[in-house]
């Protein structure tokens, strides 16, 4: 169970933060999960995104438009607020100093994001 | 025999302290009985820095933010108290044991901390209109004089603005306000702007009165803008009702008792016998006085007279206000850099006033930050990580608006105690809380004028919010003010009818319920009763 954990963190602090997670953020991951009562237990979601790292960033696209309270939307969830609660990690965290880009960015983020919901909306089809 | 009394208070939030040091000033002796839960886990144990240089330095900072046993992680739909942060989750604790509540349409939050819901007050003060106070009730001419003895004893910063009527209205020895942060500014550059039009729509907006020192005060320092308002009460700037506790545990003519659920009370020849459950033993308990003051909180005051009265399947009416709240967008802030100066209390209150018989409703404006990204990422529908992308633009920019209106009783309203043998204390809070048709439009019709109203302001609504009946944590007219003696009413002097010596100082007499911040006029009117214990 804690190598599952260990695995998790690293996969989803690398998603989130764009870097493998150092120090105690891990354990501190595997706590608050074990905490909130909301270890593996077999989910198949959770399987297939630790099976394939690279499309967990479709899958959450997807769950987060119709699938909220998926165990792995929890467990992201979790490690999002680890990772803001850390000093390591808070500057992705904190606001973006970037008026003039703000509007542009903002409308391409938008659409990189509907594509990815709908790649996994077709990949959940096949789980 | 157990000693008498000359008074017992049960509870000891903002109406109970304020009702506790009126008697206690006036020499009588006083006895506390409360629950009195407390977490002193996180007492003084954050260094002297502000938000930003925790967040960038301390290591073990999740254990402030998310909680030693993680119980600050957001986990739950938004709902009642979703925005406790750990180190105030203590103020519900145990009170689903304790204060069972059966609804499938209201939930309202209790509390049996030191202190009671006033360790989660957000310090606005206001004053009630007359025409407020008559409806509700109230005697004017005693409660001016009451909004000013407790203004003198918590510390209050202002303005005499657009809004004094509503806030300070003629109190004197306000403290300056605190200072406004940049979403706060650009907000009153909108309004001087747009004012013309918004005062003709009935919108007058200005700088809430706070409970929150601006120079320091009787050992207390001035708000020191470390933006840790959610967090932390250690410089006591702003006013809890601990302070006031603490204060009256100093004197030999005050006792407080922790640990003490009240739960119901019988009038014996020249005394009051109160009956009180020991929340460690479980074992029931008898203290004598010779007057009881009810302010443990509208629906504990109303568990403790029914109860009393063997009232068990008696509806009695009950009120609280409708609330929502509403995320909003400034423009002209999005992708600013994080500014150093911010807080948590609200910036600005926009009140609505028609100068009709529909009532005032405010909206009280908030910047945000310090609650952190992690309770909104989730309310944003894409994946994690341009959800955060997203956010890192809209932080600065965004405004919360929380929005009171002005509530009045309804027959789809009402609470009653039902028998349980389950219960800790064999009985449950069965609540019912439904809004007619009428009133669910007014509702609407002004929730539009504020989405209006806001983007004149230069705050554009992103969506609405309703967490819930019960979720603007006021509360009312359980025991409303009658002139005529009838059974659960409240005289006018605070005193239950059908009783020698029973009084209530919290809202449960007021008969109806302003949007306007409650909790000053609570503690006035808590004074006055106290006042008229002592006279009779």
């Amino acid at each position: 169970m804690a190598s599952d954990s260990a695995r998790e963190a690293e996969i989803f602090g690398t998603y989130l933060a764009g870097q493998r997670p150092g120090g105690d953020v891990a354990g501190v991951y595997a706590t608050a999960v074990r905490q909130h009562g909301l270890e593996s237990k077999g989910d198949a979601v959770l399987a297939y995104v630790v099976r394939h790292p690279g499309r967990l960033k479709y899958i959450d696209a997807a769950l987060a438009f119709s699938g909220r309270e998926s165990l792995l939307r929890k467990k992201l969830f979790i490690m999002f607020c680890v990772l803001e609660a850390h000093p390591d990690y808070c500057d992705h965290f904190l606001a973006r100093a970037d008026n003039q880009r703000s509007i542009i960015s903002l409308f391409f983020l938008g659409i990189r994001s509907a594509m990815r919901i709908a790649i996994g909306k077709m990949l959940l089809l096949f789980l | 025999m157990s000693e008498v009394h000359d008074h017992i208070i049960v509870g000891s939030g903002c109406t109970g302290a304020m009702a506790a040091q009126t008697l206690a000033e006036s020499g009588a002796r006083v006895l506390m009985l409360d629950a009195g839960i407390r977490d002193d886990r996180y007492k003084n144990r954050f260094p002297g820095k502000d938000f930003i240089r925790i967040r960038k330095e301390e290591p073990r900072q999740h254990e402030f933010f998310l909680g030693l046993d993680f119980e600050g992680l957001p986990l739950q739909k938004i709902g009642t108290g979703a925005q406790l942060t750990p180190q105030r989750k203590f103020m519900m604790a145990r009170t689903d044991e304790w204060l069972p509540v059966l609804s499938e349409n209201f939930f309202p939050m209790e509390s049996l901390a030191y202190g009671g819901l006033g360790n989660g007050w957000g310090l606005g003060c206001c004053v009630f209109s007359d025409e407020e106070m008559k409806e509700a009730g109230l005697d004017s001419g005693e409660m001016h004089g009451a909004y000013q003895v407790v203004s003198d004893r918590i510390g209050i910063s202002g303005s005499y603005d657009d809004t004094k009527a509503y806030t300070c209205g003629t109190l004197q020895g306000i403290m300056d306000p605190v200072s406004l942060d940049r979403n706060g500014r650009e907000l009153f550059m909108k309004y001087e702007r747009g004012k013309a039009f918004l005062n003709k729509s009935g919108f007058f907006m200005g700088r809430p009165a706070l409970a929150l020192l601006t120079a320091d005060r009787d050992g207390r320092r001035k708000y020191a803008y470390r933006d840790l308002d959610f967090y932390s009460d250690d410089e006591e700037s702003a006013y809890r009702p601990s302070l006031t506790v603490n204060a009256l545990k100093k004197r030999n003519n005050f006792r407080y008792e922790a640990g003490r659920l009240v739960h119901s009370f019988s009038e014996k020849d020249s005394e009051t016998e109160v009956r009180v459950i020991n929340m460690q033993t479980g074992q029931q308990e008898l203290f004598r006085c010779r007057k009881l003051v009810l302010a443990a909180g509208v629906l504990s005051t109303a568990r403790v007279v029914l109860r009393s009265f063997s009232a068990y399947d008696h509806p009695l009416p009950v009120l609280s206000n409708y609330y929502c709240y509403v995320p909003c967008i400034q423009p002209a802030l999005m992708g600013a850099a994080d500014e150093g100066m911010k807080f948590g209390y609200a910036q600005a209150a926009l009140f609505h006033d028609e100068k009709d018989k529909s009532g005032i409703a405010m909206a009280s404006l908030y910047s945000y930050r310090s609650l952190m990204m992690m309770r909104l990422v989730q309310q944003v529908p894409l994946e994690f990580g341009t959800a955060r992308e997203f956010l890192r633009y809209l932080m600065p920019a965004l405004m919360i608006a929380g929005i009171h209106f002005p509530e009045r009783n309804g027959p789809g309203k009402r609470l009653t105690l039902k028998k349980d043998a389950a219960s800790l204390t064999a009985d449950v809070l069965s609540a019912e809380y439904l809004y007619s048709g009428e009133e669910k439009r007014d509702i609407a019709v002004r929730e539009k004028k504020y989405l209006r109203a806001l983007r004149k302001l230069g705050c554009w609504p992103v969506r609405r919010i309703d967490p819930g009946n019960g979720s603007s944590i006021h509360y009312a007219g359980t025991l409303p003010f009658s002139w005529k003696e009838k059974s659960f009413s409240l005289s006018p002097d605070g005193k239950l009818h059908g009783t020698r010596s029973v009084f209530i100082a919290d809202g449960s007499g007021f008969s109806y319920l302003p949007a306007k911040g409650l909790t000053f006029s609570l503690m006035a009117n808590a004074h006055n009763v106290a006042l008229r214990v002592l006279k009779e």
